[in-house]
């Protein structure tokens, strides 16, 4: 771990991560990363699984996957990113626990929270999974550096593809899912149940119209 | 009411403006309720998510940039009135749509978020059939045409965060943010931009709009003072 910056857990990490390192984040904590990352959403979790498509990027040196679409803007010389906002990391819940051992991956940022599978995966391999602060694309896309490479681009447009990209501080960033088998949203997901139940009850809503969440 | 023959080219001009400015801006007193929420809040969590908030829209407001990220469903909700005509005709309607929004597309101003319902094959424009959605309402009584452009994310049903409880709450006539315990803020649930042609065209937050009781009529008149407002400031 680089340096702690304040009393409230703050913490500026390189990339590539270490295990040892992201053994030690705890749920709250609040991380700025520097280095490089890339982008990947649906069709990356799908090709990977199902069709072990993957793009020619040296996981090892870049373990840290951000799930975003990302707006990008052509320049003379390549590409800039214009806006950075993570996506609902849930949608990749059924494929992420393979991914996350597939590509040896130690850090991922998306929006929110996800799954059983994927909190069992992060325990066992040593990643974590952090959610975005606030409505933020605009301000991470300027810390943006550099865009190192593009994948898939012509195959899959400029959402579905693979931006490989460096930064500084990119962030902050919250670990809502940690090593150690707790989620910060598993609080708010029940108190959630508890009052959907009293809304059920409430409006006298019928069992075969209730709402049923599977997580 | 004396017709107004609207031009194809005012036509684009009025909406390409309505588009760009909607995606860098968004309401002053939804940005106020946002600064005083800030001010009181205390877990540290819930005032991040508001101080980055507030330092995108001010970022996006000074740089031209996006203040959501996630604007590549384009929707456009246009009432005609009685006295409008299109030189050309009302096709012209569909193609202004279409065009400023793959322009904007193309100049990153919108995500390019909209792919093939069947072949999943992205073009690069939001444009395709029936997209960009654009519903049109004749009301007579209208003078001149108002247009509302609102740039949502993915999905007609995040009209409000998606975090998986918490988010904006109404209480009175305030709106408080709920992010205490890590709701994700979420600009498609902020209000959206008209503009309202007549002999020169205005633009103004249609943030009355939904938020009122009474009428549609009613409703239009809230939003259209606001949009006289907002111009004059």
């Amino acid at each position: 771990m680089d340096d702690k910056v304040d009393k409230v857990n703050e913490y500026r990490l390189d990339v590539p991560l270490n295990e040892e390192v992201v053994r030690s984040l705890k749920v709250k904590d609040i991380i700025y990363f520097s280095g490089a990352f890339f982008t990947a959403r649906s069709l990356f979790h799908i090709r990977a699984v199902q069709q072990n498509i993957i793009p020619p990027v040296p996981f090892d040196q870049i373990n840290l996957m951000l799930h975003a679409g990302p707006v990008m803007a052509r320049t003379e010389t390549g590409w800039r990113a214009i806006s950075i906002e993570p996506t609902t990391s849930m949608r990749m819940e059924k494929y992420e626990s393979l991914v996350i051992e597939k590509l040896g991956l130690r850090a991922i940022i998306g929006k929110s929270t996800m799954g059983r599978k994927t909190l069992e995966a992060l325990k066992r391999f040593g990643c974590v999974h952090l959610s975005k602060i606030g409505i933020y694309g605009s301000v991470l896309a300027s810390k943006v550096s550099k865009v190192i490479d593009v994948h898939y681009i012509d195959e899959l447009g400029p959402i579905e593809c693979t931006w490989v990209m460096e930064a500084k501080d990119f962030g902050p960033f919250f670990v809502d899912m940690d090593t150690h088998g707790n989620n910060f949203y598993a609080k708010i997901q029940a108190r959630a149940r508890r009052r959907l139940e009293e809304v059920h009850r409430r409006f006298s809503i019928p069992d075969k119209l209730k709402y049923v969440s599977e997580d | 009411m004396n017709p107004l023959v609207l031009k194809k080219e005012v036509l684009h001009e009025m909406v390409y403006h309505l588009l760009t400015r909607i995606i860098s801006d968004i309401p002053r007193d939804v940005e106020d309720y946002l600064e005083k929420q800030l001010a009181s809040e205390k877990a540290p969590l819930a005032s991040l998510q508001l101080k980055n908030t507030l330092e995108n829209i001010h970022y996006a407001r000074d740089n031209s940039a996006l203040s959501c990220g996630d604007t590549g469903y384009p929707l456009f909700y246009i009432y005609l009135g009685g006295n409008i005509l299109f030189e050309g005709g009302p096709h012209i309607l569909y193609e202004v749509c279409q065009d400023v929004v793959a322009k904007a597309t193309k100049e990153s101003r919108l995500r390019s978020t909209m792919v093939h319902p069947l072949t999943r094959v992205n073009v690069g424009t939001n444009v395709g059939s029936f997209m960009p959605y654009i519903d049109i309402r004749m009301d007579p009584k209208l003078v001149g045409l108002k247009v509302i452009f609102v740039p949502k994310g993915g999905d007609l049903r995040q009209f409000f965060s998606n975090a998986p409880s918490d988010g904006w709450e109404k209480r009175g006539d305030k709106i408080h943010s709920r992010f205490g315990d890590g709701g994700t803020l979420c600009r498609k649930g902020l209000p959206s931009l008209y503009c309202w042609y007549r002999n020169w065209w205005d633009i103004g937050f249609l943030h009355e709009i939904g938020q009122r009781g009474g009428s549609a009529k009613t409703r239009w008149r809230s939003a259209s003072r606001e949009g006289n407002r907002c111009l004059r400031s």
